[in-house]
């Protein structure tokens, strides 16, 4: 599913997000393919507001169309070395 | 890259001084610790083309020199290709990372790192931290990276002797010396970006988690404003809260009581008696002396607009954004914003020179600079131009249809709300390429800082100040010998054919019209004074808001995009004006 349709509080992470340029960019400020995330808020036709920790970023809606991801199970953890 | 490696643009680094340059992330505290360094911001300087400043300034022997936020050196945009150009430089780099925000910060620590610069790192926000519940260890930071770690919170003060002497015993290395090579590596870099990034990415996450192993939880009172702010429902109603109190402050109090003060008082009563008594005294002719300090005279228009309109209403916008921008609030609006303002091709950052543009419209246009890609400038700047009404404007336009009753008030809003979608949206169409999206960081709410407030607004008023002083000079002069030479006349008398018939207008309206682009409120005085019936008020209004704005606006235009541009916007802009004008008019009762 794209990040466009996730539901708020959901774990998620990132599989693929086809624009290079987006990416390198994302990849920077802390999000990006691998990393674990929850939909902050989500309004139809609005930004969506991804949050990590206490850092929360917003992207454009034409953007999270394009950004596919995974739901992680609520009860699973992740382990490894990105913070969730 | 830099040209010349020891003449950065407006600073002259005389040579023998190391030269220390601050890097980091946008909302770190750059440039309170760029302050709290240097005492006092000496060079402000405009590097060419852009909104980005760089300042400079001293630290003992040493040069101090601070650049735009960025998240990395790569040239993704303006503001970083500045930051890389001057950090490339460096003697040595101050890298202010923000202690709340480590895993995103810390990419371009590593960064600087990779590229062989050499580093001291400005732990900041360490009471933000501590507040977040967040355990953050900077000797662990230190000894991974291998550099000294000085632990602060610069807005009270915290840490800056330690900062200081941190700087004063690092080394110096030869910056420019080492500038090709450092060039190189970057480059290098680029060639492979998808997987260095990634893999510094890998190591940034790694080693966050080892210097703050303990993830806070932000709750509160800031979480649950900021989560309000961006809520469907709550979200607008503070938007709409916030723009009432803006109103009236800005509205009210700076536009009307204010300037009341600086330009009817101070201005009119004394400054241009007093210059037009010099200049009758001084200036052997008449015509040399209306040019100087009549009624369009030069000096007396341009110091009257600048100092006596034009300052307190800059001032007064710059102080607002600054607020809305250290208080993280900000962010917030462009994200309600952001799904209406992509359907004309913008995103939510453009809400900057919307803002701005109630201001005025030259300064707005200045600040487009900030929009992503040159598309969305062209559309920006056209849509200012067009549908965004000026303070002088605002002002003429409440007082004219405000006796009229809310219906027309109700329809002239619609008509211009609408011509900013269709036009917008036309623009959007017809233009090639794409606009950028919306990919912003959200920082926690918090109470703007005084300091940090003032400082900003005080930069950029300044700068803008700077800037459009020479350009409503130049208009002023155009204007003035244009009247002294009766072409200005000229002007009214062809355009009176199009106002009477077309328009349904007195033939003075012209006047009205021709006035309204040296200074919109003139324009408006002179609409004032005329007879109209309530559909001529209408039409009118909706005429005058929609020409470009006026002189200085128009030349503002053309520096930013060009002479053809320009002349392209104006010719649209005021033809648009008069067919929308005249079909307003047949279609009212």
């Amino acid at each position: 599913m794209t990040l466009a349709q996730v539901p708020t509080g959901i774990p998620f992470t990132i599989l693929s997000i086809p624009d290079p340029l987006v990416r390198l960019q994302i990849l920077r400020v802390g999000f990006g393919e691998g990393i674990r995330a929850v939909v902050q808020t989500r309004v139809p036709g609005s930004p969506v507001i991804l949050r990590r920790g206490s850092q929360e970023f917003a992207l454009g809606r034409r953007l999270a169309q394009a950004i596919e991801v995974r739901l992680q199970p609520q009860g699973g953890v992740a382990h490894g070395r990105f913070l969730s | 890259m830099a040209a010349s490696c020891h003449d950065l643009p407006g600073l002259s680094i005389a040579a023998g001084r190391r030269r220390v340059v601050l890097a980091g992330n946008p909302n770190v505290g750059k440039s309170a610790v760029f302050f709290a360094l240097t005492g006092v911001y000496t060079n402000v300087s405009n590097f060419p083309g852009t909104t980005v400043d760089i300042a400079g300034g001293r630290l003992g022997a040493d040069a101090v020199v601070d650049t735009p936020g960025a998240y990395g050196l790569s040239p993704f945009s303006e503001d970083e290709r500045v930051a890389r150009d001057v950090i490339l430089t460096a003697d040595l780099v101050i890298n202010v990372v923000d202690a709340t925000n480590l895993s995103r910060d810390l990419f371009l620590t590593l960064q600087l790192i990779d590229l062989g610069l050499p580093v001291v790192i400005a732990l900041n926000m360490m009471d933000q931290a501590e507040g977040l519940g967040l355990q953050v260890h900077p000797e662990v930071l230190g000894r991974e990276l291998g550099v000294p770690v000085v632990p602060m919170t610069v807005v009270l003060g915290r840490g800056v002797a330690e900062l200081k002497a941190a700087v004063a015993l690092a080394g110096a290395a030869c910056g420019c010396c080492e500038v090709a090579a450092r060039a190189g590596r970057l480059a290098a870099e680029e060639a492979d970006q998808e997987a260095v990034y990634t893999e510094r990415r890998q190591r940034t996450e790694a080693l966050a988690a080892r210097v703050a192993p303990v993830v806070g939880r932000g709750g509160g009172l800031a979480a649950f404003l900021g989560r309000a702010t961006v809520h469907p429902v709550a979200g607008p109603l503070l938007l709409l809260g916030a723009l009432a109190v803006l109103y009236q402050v800005i509205g009210v109090w700076v536009a009307g009581d204010l300037v009341g003060v600086t330009e009817g008082r101070l201005m009119q009563e004394y400054f241009a008696p007093w210059v037009q008594g010099l200049a009758q005294r001084y200036l052997p002719w008449d015509w040399l002396q209306e040019l100087v300090a009549g009624e369009f005279g030069f000096f007396t228009q341009t110091i009257t607009y600048l100092v006596g309109l034009l300052l307190p209403l800059v001032v007064a916008f710059y102080l607002t954004v600054a607020v809305l921008e250290d208080s993280g609030y900000l962010p917030r609006i462009a994200v309600l914003v952001d799904g209406l303002l992509t359907r004309v091709g913008l995103n939510g950052r453009a809400v900057i020179p919307v803002i701005l543009g109630f201001g005025c419209v030259t300064m707005a246009t200045a600040s487009t600079r900030v929009l992503g890609t040159r598309r969305e400038r062209q559309i920006a700047t056209f849509l200012l131009a067009l549908a965004i009404p000026c303070s002088a404007q605002l002002a003429v336009i409440t007082t004219m249809v405000a006796p009229l009753g809310p219906g027309w008030l109700a329809a002239f809003t619609l008509i211009i709300l609408m011509l900013f979608g269709l036009v917008g949206a036309a623009l959007n169409r017809v233009l090639p390429g794409r606009s950028s999206d919306l990919l912003i960081d959200l920082p926690p709410l918090r109470l703007p800082r005084p300091g940090n407030v003032l400082r900003k607004t005080a930069q950029r008023s300044w700068a803008f100040l700077a800037e459009a002083g020479p350009i409503f000079a130049i208009g002023t002069l155009v204007v003035a010998a244009l009247q002294l030479s009766g072409l200005l006349t000229v002007l009214q008398g062809l355009l009176r054919p199009l106002t009477v018939g077309w328009l349904g207008l007195p033939p003075e309206a012209a006047t009205a019209f021709v006035m309204g682009f040296i200074r919109r409120d003139f324009g408006a005085a002179g609409l004032f004074g005329l007879d109209l019936t309530a559909a001529q008020t209408l039409t009118a209004l909706v005429v005058i808001t929609l020409f470009v704005p006026c002189i200085a606006a128009l030349m503002m235009i053309a520096k930013e995009r060009g002479r053809r541009e320009g002349g392209m916007i104006w010719l649209a802009a005021t033809s648009l004006a008069f067919v929308v004008g005249g079909v307003v008019y047949r279609l009212l009762p």
